[in-house]
């Protein structure tokens, strides 16, 4: 069984069509990684500001002052660092992702206190302050990747039987194992094939990710994100907060 | 070993490809001859049990292929009319593959398909990607998977279609080599292959059997109806499109020998000769016996 297990496998990695759209799904993914760090923007308030490399190193400089549990002191100072005059409400004005993740939350529409406590706004959960939005760009960047990885797998797994039909099926009809585990083994390489691409892809994003925004932030919490993933990810954070 | 076939029907729709079909197979060579859709393939289908039969059964040893499965199908070598393939699998793979397939475990199943690949004189081309093999190499390759599981029962569907004829000299030997106490049925539109190793023939039309024997006692069926004949190379055109020729040779730029077949003396001066196997064939198939 193994053996015809593997060699399913190779039937399906083997076609030329699997293997141009696994390209493209590479190419799809160095894309939108490529794209999501060129188009990091970040202003340190003062006079610091870039995008690219630059923002990320802004964001991670602006992090490590202020990391460790965040607490109501540490919002007030955060919202009096980044208090500027805008005419933008405050809450969708961003700056870097520190001030977008505390403004979103604390700030009223002048940049101001709202009034809510940390424990208002996060309950029991502690948060922990770091610089978390590159990883939580690679996770917005890995929703889109998936709808492609889920069209790429249907298109690897599709000829899995329908494929035999050019006349292999009767050589594997009168075969010993033809009827019974060629099935199963079928069935088994189907499913396989669909967890290697996608452990495949995942391992291919999160290493690129550790290229491009290093480990920092991995023991921090994400629902201190900024105003970009508030809204997106919603129904991500409302299932951690229910969760913990 | 006997394979025996009882009362065997199938039918497509309205359609009876195979028709009440009665036959008992122990060991030899057994040819199928007969024109497209005479039910060939079907019947090999069925034989190989890829499909079902719409009547009748199968029987190896009196017990119903059905019931036997993998205890039936290990005992099968099939080679389908056109050699189906991975096109992006290497020639060794792709016998790795049958193997696993036909449950060789992987020490034997490596052990036989190096031994076939060279049978077949593919060892240099092992390697090899399917889709850059012409079409004879492709065919030898069919040959060697229809062979990995050294089968009791062995059905090849036009076998010798695009060899040449070195191939099929070394196809027929290999058969010949093979078929001792095994069931090996071929069917081919070549038939001096048929003639060359099957012991008997089955020649089919419309579903039945219309003869079954060895090949001199079903060609003693047209005894006295071949015929010889020398004519002027010019009338040999015109002759050919009135009488069943079987063959027509130039002998030089103004004689051309015929072979007719007839049941009456067909010009003046043509001999009787011996019938053989494609006499018969364009006798039953080309008309000649309405």
């Amino acid at each position: 069984m193994g053996r015809l297990i593997q060699f399913e496998l190779r039937k399906i990695f083997s076609r030329r069509l699997t293997q141009f759209f696994l390209l493209a799904l590479f190419l799809v993914s160095v894309l939108f990684m490529v794209s999501t760090y060129q188009n990091k923007y970040a202003f340190d308030g003062i006079s610091r500001e870039g995008s690219g490399r630059e923002a990320v190193e802004i964001d991670k400089s602006i992090a490590e002052k202020y990391r460790g549990p965040l607490t109501d002191e540490k919002v007030r100072q955060m919202l009096a660092d980044f208090h500027t005059e805008s005419d933008i409400n405050a809450k969708y004005l961003y700056q870097n992702a520190m001030q977008s993740a505390v403004c979103a939350r604390f700030s009223d529409i002048d940049g101001n206190w709202n009034g809510q406590t940390v424990s208002d706004v996060f309950g029991d959960a502690e948060i922990k302050v770091g610089y978390v939005d590159g990883w939580l760009g690679v996770s917005q960047d890995m929703v889109r990747i998936f709808v492609f990885l889920s069209l790429v797998i249907i298109i690897m797994i599709a000829p899995v039987f329908s494929g035999e039909y050019g006349g292999v099926v009767h050589i594997i009809l009168s075969s010993k194992y033809g009827k019974t585990k060629c099935a199963a083994a079928k069935i088994i390489a189907g499913f396989a094939a669909a967890i290697i691409v996608t452990l495949w892809i995942l391992g291919i994003n999160i290493f690129m990710a550790f290229v491009f925004y290093g480990n920092e932030g991995l023991d921090c919490s994400i629902l201190f994100a900024p105003v970009l993933f508030y809204g997106r990810v919603y129904t991500f954070q409302y299932n951690l907060r229910h969760a913990a | 070993m006997e394979l025996e076939i009882r009362n065997l029907t199938k039918q497509y729709g309205k359609k009876t490809a195979v028709n009440h079909l009665n036959l008992s197979l122990t060991k030899g060579v057994y040819g199928l001859l007969g024109a497209n859709g005479a039910g060939k393939t079907t019947l090999m289908r069925l034989i190989c049990g890829i499909q079902t039969p719409s009547a009748g059964r199968i029987t190896l040893n009196g017990r119903k292929i059905e019931v036997l499965g993998e205890n039936y199908r290990k005992y099968l070598g099939y080679l389908p009319q056109q050699f189906p393939y991975y096109p992006d699998f290497r020639a060794s793979d792709y016998l790795l593959y049958i193997a696993a397939l036909k449950g060789l475990d992987e020490k034997k199943a490596k052990e036989k398909s190096k031994e076939l690949l060279e049978t077949v004189g593919l060892t240099k081309n092992s390697r090899q990607k399917i889709r850059t093999f012409s079409g004879g190499m492709k065919q030898r390759l069919g040959i060697a998977q229809a062979m990995l599981n050294d089968p009791h029962i062995l059905v090849l569907d036009e076998p010798t279609a695009g060899l040449d004829p070195k191939e099929r000299v070394r196809f027929r030997n290999l058969i010949s080599a093979f078929s001792k106490d095994r069931i090996v049925i071929l069917s081919t539109h070549i038939v001096s292959d048929v003639e060359s190793i099957a012991e008997k023939i089955i020649m089919m039309k419309s579903g039945s059997i219309l003869h079954y024997g060895k090949p001199r006692e079903i060609t003693s069926e047209i005894q006295g109806k071949v015929w010889e004949c020398v004519v002027p190379a010019e009338k040999a055109e015109q002759y050919t499109a009135r009488l069943n020729v079987s063959n027509l040779r130039n002998v030089d730029n103004k004689q051309t020998i015929l072979r007719i077949i007839s049941k009456e003396l067909p010009l003046n001066g043509a001999l009787q000769v011996e019938p053989n196997l494609e006499d018969l064939y364009l006798y039953y198939f080309k008309g000649g016996n309405e």
